[in-house]
């Protein structure tokens, strides 16, 4: 059994560190404290607006990122072309997120794919409660695609996506826990990793988001998790409920 | 968003967390400040006489107010006694490092006839968290915050108080994110987490605070307060807030202790924040990680008010923001288990670059007041 991964999602507006509430951009706060060490691993996503930012500045976190960590780093948000993925893996990023431009073009994920590796090529996903199930959602999550998550990850997968990162959009900023049910889901479909995000408040979360649903790696985007005595502690806290863990 | 900009109105900056400008930038507080004068405060009072006459003399406590001392909470305990005859149980979650002003006021308003709780925790735990917080979060305060939050409610269940009266919601006086009307009268559990806490204080055991350490911290089992039917309301959604009627009150009522020194430091009032000697920290905090200092917070309460102009609050703060907080750093550093230079170095890494530029041999924001 591969062991489980705590992530650390960081979110940027305009190359600016923020939390975000429900998929909009919230307290603005230094990243100089983002332990950079203890956690498995690190996504870094751009949710600038267009028109609202530069893209450099984003382009600029990921290359200091980079430059300071020694954990895998996934980055994206915005990602559109080849083009935009070469730069972020030129920046320093070890994989590409994609989200919108791979509904709008699911061939998209197999050409990333094959060129840098389905290893390469994390494709976020954000789904909202809609009737009985789920519905994806587009576009900062402002546009319904129609797909249900469970159908999308299976596709993404079958076009060459390494990873499944699934965002429940309303849990998004909460800390009232992991919408399980959506992540169930998305692992019963899929047999690539599933990392689980959005509403993560407590070590307990954690557990559950692995336990019950399903999840390969736990991620956090609050900003009081990035602490190394934070990650320590929830570290401790996944062993002691028997799930194994990287020190 | 990486221009810092201020508010057309007052003068806050839109490095305030959470904090939303309207399209003339003029800040949410500012509106809303505008708003209260819209209000219907006859029908909104005729409500909240309802509301206490349904849970009236069930027990002893006719209701629960948190409760520091000050003259805020002091002149919601006594108003609720004084002009609704209510038997209200002040509940008190102590000062990181309390001070004679505080325990002055709070002894003289319980000469007035009020029964009191206080909570003081373990304080081995509680010095580790400030020293954690302050290193981690640039604030030696979040376990505070979060005990002050859950006390109340900690008390209301005890007791089985099923009515806590909170002050003001902060989010819709002071700019801020106000998730829906009903937030801004009913207190939400979860907000206060997210917005001021950050995360569960069940989280913050280490290698040596263990889960009971951080009972203190945590708000009871959602199915206790469910039980005794625990409802938290806002003092403010049914009374006009204004922090200097409430000072005009309390003066009236008892004698009402202020800072020796005429002022707090990095601000230009005397009466507010005055029981914790960390207080003062505190707000130079806020300063290094927002740009915008304990005065700026003031003076923009007061132009909200209608009290200064735009120009004399610009004055306060040019006056008063940087000013470097020393009349109780000795107790502050005491507390934290850091010298001056331990401080310092902490300080600058929480100082955002986005904010600040170093220059000629001092710190400088990038963009000043104006």
């Amino acid at each position: 059994m591969l062991r489980r991964r705590v992530i650390t999602v960081l979110a940027f507006h305009d190359g600016v560190l923020t939390r975000t509430k429900a998929f909009e951009p919230d307290t603005r706060y230094t990243h100089n404290l983002v332990d950079l060490w203890s956690i498995d691993e690190i996504v870094a996503l751009d949710v600038t607006r267009p028109g609202s930012g530069e893209r450099g500045n984003f382009l600029a976190v990921v290359r200091a990122l980079a430059a300071r960590c020694f954990v895998p780093l996934a980055a994206g948000g915005g990602v559109r072309s080849m083009s935009d993925a070469e730069t972020l893996l030129g920046a320093g990023a070890d994989k590409v997120v994609v989200n919108t431009a791979a509904l709008d073009r699911p061939s998209f994920i197999g050409e990333l794919a094959r060129a840098y590796g389905a290893q390469a090529v994390v494709v976020a996903i954000d789904a909202r409660r809609a009737g009985e199930g789920y519905e994806v959602c587009a576009a900062f999550a402002s546009r319904p695609t129609g797909w249900y998550p469970e159908a999308w990850a299976a596709r993404a997968q079958a076009e060459g996506a390494g990873e499944i990162l699934i965002t429940s959009v309303e849990r998004d900023g909460s800390l009232a826990g992991y919408d399980l049910e959506l992540c169930r889901r998305v692992a019963d479909a899929v047999s690539v990793p599933v990392l689980i995000a959005g509403g993560a408040g407590n070590w307990q979360h954690f557990v559950e988001g692995i336990t019950k649903g399903g999840a390969d790696a736990v991620c956090t985007a609050n900003v009081y998790h990035f602490t190394e005595a934070s990650i320590q502690s929830a570290k401790a806290h996944l062993a002691r409920a028997g799930i194994a863990v990287r020190a | 968003m990486r221009d810092v900009r201020f508010c057309a109105r007052c003068v806050m900056p839109n490095t305030r967390p959470r904090i939303v400008f309207d399209a003339l930038g003029v800040c949410n507080g500012c509106r809303f400040a505008e708003e209260k004068s819209r209000i219907d405060w006859t029908a909104r009072r005729r409500d909240f006489e309802a509301l206490i006459e349904a849970g009236r003399g069930r027990g002893t406590y006719d209701c629960i107010v948190p409760w520091s001392g000050g003259k805020d909470s002091s002149t919601i305990a006594h108003r609720l006694k004084a002009e609704f005859g209510l038997n209200p149980l002040l509940v008190t979650f102590s000062p990181l490092i309390p001070n004679a002003i505080g325990a002055r006021n709070r002894e003289a308003f319980l000469n007035l006839g009020f029964d009191s709780i206080m909570i003081r925790p373990n304080q081995k735990a509680s010095r580790r968290l400030a020293r954690r917080f302050l290193e981690e979060r640039g604030n030696p305060k979040v376990h505070w915050d979060a005990g002050v939050n859950a006390a109340p409610v900690r008390s209301a269940v005890e007791q089985r108080v099923p009515l806590v009266l909170y002050a003001e919601h902060g989010e819709s006086e002071y700019g801020g994110r106000v998730l829906s009307e009903d937030h801004r009268r009913m207190r939400d559990l979860t907000e206060v987490l997210e917005h001021q806490i950050g995360d569960d204080p069940a989280n913050w055991t280490d290698e040596v605070i263990g889960p009971r350490d951080l009972a203190p911290y945590l708000y009871p089992a959602a199915e206790d307060v469910a039980c005794v039917g625990v409802k938290a309301l806002y003092f403010g959604w049914f009374f006009r807030w204004s922090m200097a009627e409430n000072w005009q009150y309390i003066q009236g009522v008892m004698p009402f202790a202020t800072a020796p020194n005429g002022r707090t430091d990095g601000t230009f009032t005397n009466f507010d924040s005055l029981d914790d000697a960390i207080d003062d920290l505190y707000y130079h905090l806020q300063y290094i990680k927002f740009g915008f200092g304990r005065a700026t917070r003031d003076a923009c309460r007061m132009v909200q008010n209608g009290e200064l102009t735009r120009a004399e609050a610009l004055e306060k703060v040019r006056a008063y923001d940087d000013e470097f907080p020393s009349t109780h750093l000795a107790e502050a550093l005491d507390y934290l288990g850091l010298d001056e230079a331990g401080l310092a170095r902490i300080l600058d890494t929480h100082r955002n670059d986005e904010i600040w530029v170093f220059e000629g041999n001092r710190w400088r924001l990038r963009h000043p007041p104006r």
